[in-house]
């Protein structure tokens, strides 16, 4: 009697390991798409005053994520006027629009909120803090991490 | 010089008599002061002391051990042998060791040929490095004591057993190395340049 149960323990440790395996099959076919600055998809919470033509560089924010919020302040408080990019904050799996006080808080340039959850759903992103930096015409032509982030 | 009967039915504990308690304590110790180190490491570390974290570290590590003492008793009885649970518990941590070794290897600083052959090369590469180099970027000479390690221990606590205890050790590493793989590319999504 017991050792059917254990029989049955390792045929559910087995499952799960091929359950597994058969999730990371089906995500690694996926056609996911490649990011892409497109602002028409996402909904503008914080945007600059003026022409800002800087390219910009993303920040996948999730705000009840303490360390991407601690490495986009530290990021932020780097940042000079020289700068080559604006900085953005992508606010990304949040249900509810992020008001203005808290995206001035945040102290970027520009917040938007992506609503219809392009960053996991279509782009296929999971790790909040990811940095992605487009060109001026919205390519991506790098990514990072914001707590790797040197160079801002 | 053979043991009498008796003593060799019981397999050796890793620390002999009173020797064991103080030997636990300075493992559990050494791996609280470990997880504190890397808490406070980190690039924000404000959610939590470090004190608490490496605590909660502790706790896991110690539940880790439980779970990794149960799932190779549970695979022996259904084998229809016995490894005794309390035993193999004090096996399981005493092996920890050899991470402990490794862990002080790793924070020793620059890479070196022979650093690598002990430890793996991960730990001087990025965290932008391939899931299948933080699958077996630490393999080295240390790991493969590990392995050896645990397959001693049970193979003592089985005697006479054949080439069981190396295949289900060999198959449970193999299978935990694919499962980092594939869950490393879950939780990290696509690549990105």
């Amino acid at each position: 009697m017991v050792r059917t149960g254990i029989g049955w323990l390792w045929v559910l440790i087995m499952a799960s390991l091929a359950a597994l395996g058969l999730m990371w099959w089906s995500d690694q076919r996926h056609d996911w798409e490649r990011p892409r600055w497109e602002p028409g998809r996402f909904v503008p919470i914080l945007t600059t005053q003026g022409a800002d033509d800087r390219p910009p560089r993303v920040v996948a924010v999730q705000p009840r994520c303490p360390s991407c919020l601690a490495g986009l302040e530290r990021v932020a408080a780097n940042r000079t006027l020289l700068d080559s990019r604006r900085l953005v904050a992508l606010i990304v799996d949040s249900p509810r629009a992020p008001d203005s006080a808290f995206a001035y808080t945040l102290a970027v340039d520009e917040v938007w909120w992506d609503a219809e959850g392009v960053w996991r759903r279509r782009w296929g992103r999971r790790v909040y803090g990811e940095t992605y930096d487009f060109d001026r015409l919205g390519r991506l032509t790098g990514s990072g991490h914001v707590l790797k982030l040197v160079d801002p | 010089m053979r043991p009498d009967s008796a003593a060799h039915d019981r397999p050796r504990s890793p620390f002999a008599g009173c020797l064991g308690p103080a030997m636990f304590a300075y493992i559990a110790w050494t791996w609280w002061q470990v997880s504190r180190a890397q808490i406070v490491a980190l690039p924000s570390s404000a959610a939590m002391s470090p004190g608490v974290g490496a605590s909660l570290a502790l706790i896991a590590r110690v539940l880790g051990w439980l779970l990794e003492t149960g799932y190779y008793v549970l695979w022996w009885k259904w084998r229809g042998r016995a490894l005794p649970f309390g035993w193999y518990f004090q096996w399981t941590a005493a092996i920890s060791m050899v991470d402990l070794l490794a862990e002080a290897i790793r924070r020793e600083g620059a890479a070196g040929a022979w650093r690598m052959w002990l430890v793996g090369a991960a730990p001087w590469r990025g965290m932008e490095a391939g899931s299948w180099a933080v699958a077996l970027g630490d393999v080295g000479l240390l790991a493969l004591v590990r392995l050896a390690l645990v397959i001693q221990a049970q193979r003592e606590a089985l005697a006479p057993i054949g080439w069981g205890p190396t295949g289900i050790v060999a198959a449970t590493w193999l299978a935990g190395r694919l499962a980092a793989v594939w869950t490393h590319d879950l939780l990290g999504g696509a690549r990105l340049p």
